[in-house]
């Protein structure tokens, strides 16, 4: 009984000691910095000193096979003048744009759906583009093999109804086709999140009212829902592409010998140990996710003040 | 005469107007086919007799699921389910804590800057995971050769890499629970005499509750699925599950890596449809 009462008022003790120092720094500068300061030392200490770190990597000297001490810009003039890297930074970006385009077709039909016709449908769309997000990249990009493979899902239903020759499929797979549509696969969830949240907050009566004034729906969509939408579409945008460009798994299975950007990156730094190389080409990437992260911020304020996110 | 011909250019919008809506639906529902596919065919091929994936698929079979216990001891799958499950358990603990914390500061201080603040704390949504990896790897064997350290790769070091890339879910989902509920239920508590510590614990916490869950649960699952920081940061005493699905990928039958990829498949989707009954997950996605 004793040791039971004296157990509770050790914890009243701490429960008001604790409380004490809350209220003493609750609404202070030193609250916010100790609330801040874990995330940001990760940011910067896991992040930004690293990134520095690979910046000063990309400029030094690689000859016979060992880092040298030193500066040189080779590295870059490589990447932008040999015809070898040229080709795969001009298709890590093109692979990049048709994804993202190929994704704003599918994905604004598919957020609009959600929003508009609500309930079990909507349900399940969102339930449907959160679940691919949520498994493994290799099982996606396995799954994907199976049905772009020669004599795969594919080619077997387009064979069955006549749109194929059987004896010669087309070749959908280890090249840039598999790619592209391996990576508009993983990309889609985020084009169709961003949009959905916008598209909640333009009511429906825009819309009707649009359309009693005598607008069809084309004319809706591109004067008014595409405008309201914009901020939801270009944070979809932005983010499809940057992260297409960045993709590994996805490119390194249904691309087979066809490489991309960060197969590249990773081929350099683990089998022939040239990391001044593989770190300048890292920079291209980090470059253009600089630019976006700044994008990002406007659009980010944009979403806030209509209170999307 | 002009109401007989815009009335005849009505009726063709009516045709168009059909048709463009058939034309929508299709592709609402052409659209989710092929988000569920590759899914699907993963499970459809763990059940069929050939090894090698084929259409049409061969005969019903359990055989890859009753002949398991042979090939994971081998392949070393129950060791990587264990590393994979342990890393994502401390991913999502670090993360949601590091973040939690942030999201307070974000959302109830006001000061200077706090959206370009949010943007540096959010930025590793589109940071590439490549360069993650990479840099902090660098950075390791930096700090080695400044201070003579003998930092190995190791579970600490993929667990770091992990923390950074996953750091945003949980900000975001806490930040917008925080966003969502009024001040004043705090006031009255502590009106009502309770401390502030009592109050964290009995009326902010359970209001947040949904963030705090929807956040580890987002940062367990990217974690577990995680393989080019974990390429980069793993030593030898950790080897993830995505590291392992790989090589399965390159070296074994595709029925068997379909069979055990079903089984993850079922055991993240129930973990998923769990949270979205208890948190709601997919209103913060």
């Amino acid at each position: 009984m004793a040791t039971s009462n004296r157990a509770l008022a050790a914890v009243g003790d701490a429960d008001e000691s604790l409380s004490a120092v809350i209220r003493q720094y609750a609404d202070t500068r030193v609250g916010m910095a100790v609330l801040l300061l874990p995330a940001l030392i990760v940011i910067l200490g896991l992040m930004v000193v690293p990134t520095l770190l690979l910046l000063s990597y990309s400029v030094k000297p690689f000859t016979g096979g060992e880092i040298q001490a030193g500066f040189t810009l080779a590295h870059y003039t490589n990447i932008l003048t040999s015809s070898l890297q040229q080709t795969i930074v001009v298709r890590t970006v093109k692979i990049a744009a048709i994804v993202t385009v190929f994704d704003f077709a599918l994905g604004f039909p598919l957020a609009y759906a959600a929003v508009r016709k609500g309930g079990l449908m909507g349900k399940t769309i969102v339930i449907a583009t959160l679940a691919p997000l949520t498994i493994d990249l290799v099982v996606r990009s396995f799954g994907w093999f199976i049905l772009l493979s020669g004599n795969g899902v594919v080619n077997g239903v387009l064979g069955t109804f006549g749109l194929i020759n059987p004896q010669s499929p087309p070749k959908l797979l280890f090249n840039e086709i598999g790619i592209i549509i391996g990576l508009t696969h993983v990309m889609l969830p985020f084009m169709v999140f961003p949009i959905i949240n916008v598209l909640h907050t333009v009511p429906r009566s825009y819309e009707e009212a649009a359309r009693n004034l005598g607008a069809n729906r084309l004319t809706v969509f591109r004067r008014v829902i595409f405008p309201l939408a914009l901020p939801g579409i270009s944070a979809g945008v932005l983010i499809t592409f940057i992260v297409s460009m960045a993709a590994y798994v996805t490119p390194t299975i249904l691309g087979g010998g066809v490489k991309v950007v960060p197969v590249v990156i990773t081929n350099a730094f683990t089998s022939t140990g040239n990391w001044p190389f593989a770190s300048a080409l890292s920079m291209l990437l980090v470059a253009l996710a600089l630019v976006v992260i700044v994008g990002y911020n406007r659009i980010l304020q944009t979403i806030d003040q209509t209170g999307g996110i | 005469m002009s109401t007989d011909s815009r009335s005849g250019r009505f009726s063709m919008d009516n045709v168009l107007e059909t048709a463009g809506t058939a034309g929508y639906e299709l592709l609402v529902y052409a659209t989710l086919l092929f988000l569920i596919a590759p899914l699907a065919i993963v499970v459809l091929i763990s059940f069929q007799s050939k090894a090698y994936a084929a259409w049409p698929p061969g005969d019903f079979t359990l055989q890859w699921y009753t002949t398991m216990p042979e090939y994971t001891a081998y392949l070393g799958i129950e060791a990587a389910l264990f590393d994979s499950l342990a890393l994502a358990i401390a991913t999502a603990v670090c993360s949601t804590i590091i973040g939690g914390l942030a999201a307070f500061a974000i959302v109830r201080y006001d000061f200077p800057y706090s959206t370009t603040l949010e943007t540096v704390l959010i930025s590793p949504l589109i940071y590439p995971w490549l360069v993650i990896g990479l840099a902090i790897l660098l950075f390791i064997g930096e700090l080695n050769s400044a201070l003579g350290l003998s930092v190995q790769m190791s579970f600490t070091t993929v667990l770091l890499g992990h923390i950074l890339f996953t750091l945003p879910y949980p900000i975001r989902t806490i930040g917008a629970s925080l966003q969502n509920f009024p001040h004043t239920v705090e006031e009255a508590s502590k009106n009502l005499g309770a401390t502030e510590l009592d109050t964290f614990v009995n009326v902010t916490l359970p209001i947040i509750r949904p963030g705090i869950i929807s956040g580890a649960i987002f940062a367990f699952v990217l974690s577990f699925n995680q393989y080019i920081i974990s390429l980069f940061l793993t030593g030898s005493d950790t080897k993830t599950m995505p590291l392992l699905l790989f090589e399965m990928f390159y070296n074994n039958a595709p029925a068997k890596l379909a069979a055990i990829a079903t089984l993850l498949m079922g055991g993240i989707l129930a973990l998923v449809m769990i949270t979205e009954k208890v948190a709601s997950i997919s209103e913060f996605a």
